[in-house]
């Protein structure tokens, strides 16, 4: 097995010689000197989770809010490194792994830097929050030959949300064929999932002064300049464009990238998608009753908002069979037949072991990339209120110039990726 | 109502909506007067609504655009939020139409030359961002100046992106004086990929930039850069020694030198070899790879050469970049360099490396070499090798893998294992033939295998295992066996049950009910028995009798459990457990009221929470079956079962019992999630219990999600009442708000203040004596008819009620709505008085349904419940979660002349044997006061036809008109199921009444009409129609609302807009007809000079004469409401 010291030799030398010294050892521990070291970015929320992470120990922490800052670095007992400027974290050499756990409109440029520096990248969801700065993000990582993981995992493990059953045996279920092709997946509240539609935004924000602890013009970064209001940062910013896409932003990517595994369309897109909303403000995230997705050869993905949607629709339904919640088949007998198929292809949801090997986790900047786009595909048809079409081989909308400007959003200056 | 040709007209406004060429303008209307309409209406709620908003708004063209520039408020108190969603709903709209667009675009620049502040303009350019194009270039140019502005004037100028748009970020770059301005148009200019600018860049770049400035010339000159940018690039990168940091010449070399591969590729392979050489004594693995992966896509490249060298290098990080990137096709040489370097001598990471790209490239040629690394001492070595086995595929594969269950060590077993899950195609017979030379491991995991795939050409092999010596294989096989038999295995599985020892008796039950799975439950039942009959060992039967789910197996056993002694009477218990049957519960639940062993009752209680959470039964019988499991619950852990299940049974119940459990720490997260999800997912039962509770649960929760919970509920109770809801009847302790019965509602009524104070007096005394309090249960048990009646009188309500009835000669009960008999409660035993039909109907209904839809009742002695609705004279009933009564009118049994009271107190019925009732809560809806007539009309002799309490004076489809908020309302229903007519005939009359439609509304109002047939021919139909709605655009005249239809034309234009309500008298008198409706006569006339020579439709109308009939509502389709309905008969 490869040291860290070993590691750090091979990824960078010139790390060797400001690796900070770990004196003592407990027997059967694995050494703080061989263990992987993490910098995680943004420390209000969701990356003060990223802390317990296991096989990796914190070493540095970077927010723009100074509390948030101070809060998170209380939480771990071992001096850290604190940081303001994301790139001086990136910069440590301390670091092995750069977390990224900031708004999404920060996720593509944080993600592209962390790989120029020749780091891992543990990279929250949604990967992106459009569809050009994943591409960017992929471009990089291949480049310089990163790891890179995004931070979903129902494809790989655990039961996935209200399904009540992992994703595995439904894998296996789908590519035995028992089902029938082309497939259509439920994503509904019926089906056990739930959009969170507290994710949206207020149509009128009053200019407020900005708190001293708070660096709005970083935490913009890239984001158009808008005045602030408390409600556009920390635990509501979901709920604008500029930086997420309300319920969609949040779980779409937990959702749908099983889903994405299921169909077999890791390398594709959607050829269109269609919404039924409320017209959405520019600025605020509204809710939706749905968003259809439809691929080539005739497979569909469905979202329902709210409580939309017919209550029997199963999960999964096909010209043969029907899957719903709980993994409630109606073909008969399908145990006993499903039984004689090869279980799934295994996946590697080891994120260090990956790290050390230089393989691909099984989450990774390229199925991610495409589960993330359909994401995005449906923040733009919601936000255009039309039917996009969709060209996956140039990975550009049709015919639609204005939905096409919202594939590569431009970017405040300094920023860009 | 008439059926009229609507769907033709439809059809036609349809097309024309659609083909566009009819302008939607709406007309008359100035267009500062569309803008208002459209505003009031934004943000649009479906496609449908904003399409038309939007068609209406664009159709005012740059008029009505800068009428919404000219609402906008500056950033403050003021909310913009109509205009937002006009403005950027236009822009939308009218994005992928070129002449549209171009107004758009050309208002927007109009808007930006005005004074506005500064924010709004930032807004309009983001807007300008999406749609503009050259012709919009000047005006955001001219705000590149603007210290505010130029961020986002040169944002939309690099979307654009056009060579007009760059050559303006280029001259203001030229004229822009500070750096921030600078940095700002450097930007945008790289975004845009204007070549030009790279000799002004790189001049900037020559006089010493500093900061953001010197990392946006770095960023655009990778992207726009040529040749000339790359030495400077270099140099700059080189002086930071290519390391990271916030400024990055690297990344931009880097980036120009994959730009220029194509067009330069001698040069970018020259730069490229010498950066590789850089980065390898930098011993920067990232940047070797990034130089690497240029060269590998140049044509002249020595890639052997490079890959050789990488091969020798080792690192593992760049040698699997380099290998995934190497266009190894048709490259056989490189193949055979790869495998060669994968030795045993080889380090473990070029080991890993070349493994996996194996596997990662399938190469097929491979396998052979990968069978040394099976067994290496490095697990991830070990990895690498199955994987690229697995990946290749193939026998030569499957062979190797099978061979790896041979191994003693454990990871390869496990691994080969894993492996073999996922191999595709066949693997029975490779498994079997390595079976004995496999150590215990090798054979589990082989039998796993067997397992998993159901290989039932296995089964001899299974079967043998059973008779060996290794313990942990005999043990695995015995497992297996279920998976592999069939029927014609049963009378060896059969012997098997009679030879085992104990410790394998359960896996062989399993497999013997496996095989017995194939046959129906009769057969299961006769050959278990037959087999059982004969044996000695009769305990070892009992499971596979329980397999077969009869009632007659569960009895036997049960019975077999209370008889029997020691090992017999646990295997029965162990079968009751396993039993298919949910009315084990029952058995179960018996067991652990009667068993002193707390060992028992925790087993007995698993299989309740097991049988409950498995089955499909209603949210209300498990809420029943796990409040009695809580009472027996032995650990922590089923209590906390218990409660995450209660949240899932949707019950108002379940909630209030779950909630005090949050005060028990190791309870109180299971309980707060119960209580939560049952209140979220029920928006009926917010109020203030309801809220006070969520409240509990927010304080309460702990847990990662528990963030987004609190936002759940929230959001809930931002939506929806926190007061009111669901109230107590019963406090648990005492009869407080209870009383005796005195008489029925028609004889209290008659009763002085005095007279009945005395009685009730009585009553009470009575009353109090029979019913008790008992652990928080109301108990009677009584000998009489005492009833418990409600302090308070209900009118609109819906109540849940828990109710028990017990053992006795004859069980009987029911609950008085409004002091009326009764929704039922029986044993559905008592089949001699018609109980087998089940409690839950109306029993003394005579006219409406009596009986109940189904029987959805529990055993007696078992709690069920009840969730009663009424609303005016229409009662609901749910028996358990089953509906079993359904919108039914309850009739006055003291008086059946009279339509039920609309208020009055409800009553827990005695009728003689023992009743228990608990949790009983109410809600009551607010309502109208019922309509009284005016003083004047009661002297003028009008009678009240509806007066928003019931339906008493109807009949005819009483179930598609329904009592809604005091209203009659007509709901579409697929069933066209008919019309609503009076009990009563009239002749003439003067009938007053009010009515509202909702857009499109159709319906009718039939008079002198039998209720058969059409009414507008069989009799005579007053229109009621939105004869304003679109759709009936061309209708002919005597179609309009208040026309006798086909025959007199009524006026068009005095109805109110939908969703008002409209007073209309009509006035029938022999054959003068009379509607006057909103205080316009909008029709008088008389229908025999009307018809003199032929009716308007020339349709024939034979009861248009009718000297009398009933007077109806004839709807369908559409929703509209009645109410204060009343009618005076005029002397003839």
């Amino acid at each position: 097995m490869t040291t860290r010291r070993q590691f750090l030799k091979t990824v960078g030398g010139v790390t060797l010689l400001t690796i900070v010294p770990r004196n003592v050892l407990g027997r059967g521990m694995i050494a703080p000197s061989d263990e992987l070291t993490k910098g995680i970015i943004g420390v209000g929320g969701m990356g003060r989770n990223h802390i317990p992470y296991d096989g990796t120990r914190v070493v540095a922490m970077c927010d723009v809010d100074k509390n948030h800052l101070n809060e998170a670095a209380a939480l771990v007992k071992d001096k850290i490194h604190l940081y303001h400027d994301f790139r001086d974290l990136i910069l440590d050499k301390n670091v092995d792994i750069v977390h990224i756990a900031t708004p999404p409109h920060w996720h593509g440029i944080m993600a592209v830097e962390a790989a120029r520096a020749g780091k891992d990248i543990f990279c929250e969801k949604p990967m992106t929050r459009t569809i050009g700065e994943g591409k960017r993000v992929m471009e990089a990582v291949k480049q310089h030959g990163n790891i890179f993981r995004l931070n979903t995992w129902f494809r790989f493990k655990n039961t996935f949300y209200g399904l009540g059953t992992p994703v595995k045996p439904l894998k296996k279920l789908v590519d035995s064929g028992m089902l029938g092709w082309p497939l259509k997946v439920t994503i509904s509240k019926h089906t056990g999932f739930d959009w969170k539609f507290y994710w949206v935004g207020k149509t009128h924000l009053e200019p407020q002064p900005v708190p001293p602890e708070l660096d709005y013009d970083m935490w913009l970064g890239p984001a158009p300049y808008k005045p602030y209001n408390a409600h556009r940062v920390h635990q509501t910013f979901r709920g604008y464009w500029d930086y997420d896409a309300g319920g969609l932003g949040d779980m779409g990517q937990h959702y749908i990238d099983p889903v994405q595994y299921l169909l077999g369309k890791d390398d594709t897109s959607p050829i269109k998608v269609e919404v039924d909303a409320p017209q959405q403000h520019p600025d605020a995230v509204g809710t939706w009753r749905s968003i259809t997705y439809t691929y080539e050869d005739g497979c569909q993905i469905v979202l329902w908002g709210g409580d939309y949607g017919n209550p029997d629709t199963p999960y999964i339904a096909g010209p043969k069979g029907n899957v719903y919640k709980n993994f409630v088949c109606d073909i008969p007998d399908w145990e006993k037949k499903l039984a004689e198929y090869p279980e799934p292809k295994p996946q590697n949801g080891d994120f260090i072991e990956c790290v050390r090997t230089r393989q691909k986790f099984a989450l990774n900047e390229v199925n991610g990339y495409y589960s993330a786009t359909i994401v995005n595909m449906g923040g733009i048809a919601l936000r255009l209120n039309r039917t996009l079409h969709y060209d996956p081989v140039k990975q550009e909308f049709i015919n639609d110039p204005e939905a096409n400007r919202l594939l590569n959003q431009t970017t405040r200056s300094p920023w860009n990726i | 109502m008439k059926q009229i040709k609507k769907y033709t007209t439809f059809l036609g406004v349809f097309l024309l909506m659609m083909s566009g060429t009819m302008a939607q303008t709406p007309q008359h209307r100035t267009n500062s007067t569309i803008v208002a309409d459209v505003l009031a209406q934004l943000p649009a709620q479906n496609p449908s609504q904003y399409n038309q908003l939007m068609r209406d708004l664009v159709s005012t063209g740059e008029e009505g655009f800068m009428n919404l520039i000219g609402r906008l408020n500056p950033p403050g108190n003021k909310s913009n939020e109509a205009v937002d969603y006009a403005l950027s709903g236009w822009i939308h709209f009218v994005a992928n139409n070129d002449a549209q667009r171009a107004i758009a675009a050309s208002a927007c620049e109009k808007a930006l030359q005005q004074p506005l502040d500064s924010e709004i303009k930032a807004m309009l350019i983001r807007q300008l961002e999406l749609i503009g194009d050259d012709s919009n270039v000047a005006v955001l140019s001219a705000l590149l100046t603007n210290e505010r502005l130029s961020g986002p004037a040169s944002q939309a100028l690099a979307h654009i992106g056009t060579p007009a748009a760059g050559e303006a970020l280029l001259s203001a770059l030229l004229s822009a004086d500070t750096d921030q301005m600078k940095t700002t148009l450097v930007n945008a200019l790289g975004q845009a990929g204007y070549l030009q600018a790279e000799p002004v860049m790189l001049e900037l770049l020559n006089n010493n930039p500093s900061g953001d400035l010197e990392k946006v010339l770095y960023d655009a000159l990778g992207r726009i850069g040529t040749e000339a940018s790359l030495q400077p690039l270099k140099k700059a990168a080189k002086q930071e020694k290519y390391v990271y940091g916030k400024i990055n010449p690297t990344a931009a070399y880097l980036s120009l030198l994959n730009r220029l591969a194509e067009s330069e590729p001698g040069l970018v392979e020259k730069e490229a070899k010498k950066f590789l050489s850089e980065a390898t004594k930098l011993g920067r693995q990232d940047l070797k790879v990034a130089a690497a992966s240029v060269l590998l896509t140049l044509p002249s490249t020595d890639k052997m050469g490079l890959l050789k060298k990488a091969l020798k290098d080792g690192n593992i990080v760049y040698l699997t970049q380099v290998l995934n990137s190497y266009p190894y096709q048709d490259d056989e040489k490189a193949v055979k360099i790869i495998l060669k370097t994968l030795s045993p001598k080889a380090s473990s990471d070029v080991q890993i490396a070349i493994l996996y790209w194996i596997g990662n490239q399938k190469v097929a040629s491979a396998v052979s070499c990968i069978s040394d690394y099976l067994n290496a001492s490095n697990k991830d070595v070990q990895k690498a090798a199955v994987y690229a086995l697995l990946e290749t595929g193939g026998e030569s594969a499957l062979i190797s893998l099978v061979g790896m269950l041979k191994s003693t060590d454990e990871n390869a077993v496990k691994l080969a294992k894993e492996a073999l899950e996922g191999y595709e195609g066949d693997i029975s017979a490779a498994l079997a033939s390595v079976f004995n030379d496999c150590s215990s491991q090798g054979k589990i995991a082989i039998l796993q295998l067997i397992a998993n795939r159901r290989m039932h050409d296995q089964y001899r092999l299974v079967y043998n295992q059973l008779f060996t010596d290794d313990e942990p294989v005999k043990t695995e096989a015995a497992k297996t066996l279920r998976y592999v038999v069939a029927e014609e295995n049963l009378s060896e599985l059969f012997g098997l049950l009679e030879q085992t020892d104990d410790k394998y008796l359960a896996f062989i039950q399993q497999a013997v009910n496996a095989a017995l799975s194939m046959l129906s439950p009769e057969e299961q039942m006769k050959q278990v028995m037959e087999k059982m009959n004969a044996s000695d060992k009769k305990y070892a039967y009992y499971v596979a009798l329980a397999n077969s789910g009869t009632p007659q197996a569960l009895d036997l056993i049960m019975k077999a459990y209370q008889t029997e002694t020691g090992k017999n009477k646990q295997a029965a218990f162990d079968a009751i457990k396993q039993c298919k049957s949910f009315d084990a519960v029952y058995a179960l639940q018996d067991i652990a009221r009667n068993s002193k062993d707390k060992e028992e009752i925790a087993q007995a209680v698993d299989a309740i929470i097991e049988k409950v959470a498995s089955s499909d039964k209603t949210g209300a019988v498990k809420y029943l079956f796990l409040r009695n499991a809580m009472e027996m619950a032995q650990t922590v852990k089923q209590k906390n079962n218990i409660l995450r299940l209660l949240g899932t049974t949707d019950m108002y119940q379940a909630m209030l019992f779950v909630a005090p459990y949050m005060d028990d720490p190791e309870l109180s997260e299971s309980a707060a999630q119960a209580a939560m999800n049952i209140a979220l997912n029920n928006p009926s039962f917010a109020g203030a219990e309801t809220t006070a509770i969520l409240n509990k649960v927010s304080k309460t929760l702990n847990n990662p999600d528990a963030d987004y919970q609190r936002q759940s509920i929230r959001k809930y109770l931002s939506e929806n009442p926190t007061t009111g809801g669901f109230v107590s009847l019963f406090n648990g302790k005492d009869l407080e708000g209870w009383k005796g019965l005195v008489g029925n509602p028609i004889t209290r009524a008659k009763m002085s203040k005095k007279e009945l104070a005395a009685a009730q007096a009585k009553a009470d005394s009575e009353a109090f004596n029979d019913w008790k309090v008992e652990d928080g249960t109301i108990v009677f048990d009584g000998k009489g008819f005492n009833n418990l009646c409600t302090v308070k009188q209900y009118g609109d309500f819906e109540l849940l009620v828990d109710w028990k009835l017990f053992p006795g000669p004859e069980p009987d009960a029911g609950i008085y709505l409004r002091g009326t008999p009764q929704v039922q409660i029986w044993d559905t035993a008592r089949v001699n008085v018609g109980a087998q039909v089940g409690s839950g109907g109306l029993y003394n209904n005579q006219i409406h349904p009596s009986k109940p839809l189904k029987v959805a009742d529990l055993k007696v002695g078992e709690w069920n419940t009840f969730r009663i609705r009424m609303i005016g004279d229409r009662v609901s009933v749910w028996l358990n979660g089953e509906l079993v009564t359904d919108n039914v009118i309850l009739e006055n049994y003291w008086d059946r002349s009279l339509p039920i009271f609309p208020i009055e107190q409800i009553e827990l019925q005695a009728h003689g044997s023992k009743v228990a009732y608990r949790d009983i809560y109410i809600k009551e809806f607010d309502r109208p006061e019922p309509f009284r007539l005016s003083e004047e009309e009661e002297k003028e002799g009008f009678r009240v036809l509806f007066d928003g309490t019931n339906m008493h004076e109807w009949t005819g489809n009483t179930k598609d008109y329904v009592l809604e908020d005091g209203n009659i309302v007509m709901h579409p229903s697929k069933s066209f199921g008919g019309n609503l007519y009076t009990k009563d005939e009239f002749d003439n009359f003067v009938l007053r009444f009010e009515f509202m439609l909702t857009p499109g509304a159709n319906n009718g109002l039939g008079i002198r009409t039998p209720m058969e047939g059409d009414a507008a021919y069989v009799g005579m139909e007053l229109q009621i129609l939105d004869n304003e709605a679109p759709i009936y655009k061309d209708l002919q005249p005597y179609q309009y609302h208040g026309s006798v239809y086909g025959v007199i034309p009524a006026k068009r234009g005095y109805l109110k807009p939908t969703g008002e309500w409209n007073y209309q008298e009509v006035i029938a008198d022999g054959d003068h007809i009379k509607v006057i409706l909103n205080g316009t006569t909008i029709l008088d006339g008389n229908i025999r000079e009307a018809a003199k020579n032929g009716t308007m439709d020339h349709r024939e109308h034979p009861g248009l004469f009718n000297k009398k009939g009933h007077i109806g509502f004839l709807g369908h389709g559409s929703e509209v409401r009645f109410r204060n309905i009343r009618i005076k008969e005029l002397k003839n």
